[in-house]
């Protein structure tokens, strides 16, 4: 399967899409920690699947990153972002 | 959790858990160390006030949680608008000052000393069964002086534990720390 976050999440049991997006906004793990007031840690334990964020810092993240907090955090295996671009036929590759 | 531990002027690497673990071991080692020596010299009857600034100190400089110093930044929270304002939206001015937790820091803070004071209440819950004077004189055969010395040394090491306890519980279960990119 395709997917942002093949490995199994974490302590929290949730699925993230964290690493992705801010690696394709170039952005540092401080530079995210220092918008969402949190420590850079706690960026990591969040990409990790280690943390479940309250409901202000995972709305915080839907604002930031401009999308709808379930498109960020789910209890199944996210879609490559790719796959759910171009589909799964056209995203596979050999 | 700070990842450096300042002690008289230097900064010293504590971002590994083993490192960590070492130093609670240490504080510890010393603090029971302290106590058997302090028992030899006179039964507690005075230094038992130095063991206890001894946990303070330790508390203070090594562990932290209740000062500026130590490893485990100051329990409670950054946010300390008045309750009454309304939420704000989040603005550049305003930055989580350096030093404090965030929310995730707080959840830990929060479970550590939930699982320090759990071991104090069954300890409570169970004491009066093993501190009658019944059990301890007939049983195990002491003596009531030393049933009182029994009864100092317990309470001193319940005070120690009391204001270091949870912060060696999060000093020992954090991971290792990532360093920034």
């Amino acid at each position: 399967m395709n997917s942002d976050s093949q490995k199994p999440p974490g302590e929290s049991g949730l699925y993230n899409r964290i690493a992705v997006l801010r690696a394709e906004r170039g952005i540092s793990r401080q530079q995210l920690a220092d918008t969402m007031d949190v420590n850079y840690q706690t960026i990591g334990f969040l990409e990790r699947g280690d943390y479940s964020p309250s409901l202000k810092l995972a709305l915080s993240l839907g604002e930031y990153f401009g999308l709808p907090v379930e498109a960020i955090f789910s209890k199944t295996p996210l879609p490559s972002l790719s796959q759910q671009v171009y589909g799964p036929g056209r995203a596979r590759t050999k | 959790m700070k990842t450096d531990l300042l002690l008289l002027g230097k900064r010293i690497r504590m971002a590994s858990r083993t490192r960590r673990r070492w130093l609670v071991g240490l504080v510890y080692a010393g603090l029971a160390a302290m106590m058997t020596g302090a028992w030899f010299l006179d039964h507690w009857h005075v230094s038992c006030i130095y063991l206890i600034g001894s946990g303070l100190v330790v508390s203070q400089f090594f562990l932290g949680g209740y000062g500026r110093g130590g490893l485990v930044k100051l329990f409670g929270e950054w946010d300390q608008r008045p309750k009454s304002m309304p939420p704000q939206r989040s603005s550049p001015a305003q930055k989580m000052p350096e030093g404090m937790n965030d929310e995730r820091e707080l959840h830990q803070c929060d479970r550590a000393h939930y699982q320090a004071y759990q071991w104090f209440a069954i300890t409570a819950f169970f004491l009066p069964m093993y501190a009658s004077p019944i059990f301890l004189e007939r049983i195990i055969h002491l003596s009531a002086d030393q049933i009182v010395y029994l009864f100092y040394g317990g309470l001193m090491a319940a005070v120690i534990l009391l204001f270091t306890l949870p912060q060696s519980i999060l000093l020992w279960t954090e991971p290792d720390m990532e360093e920034p990119e």
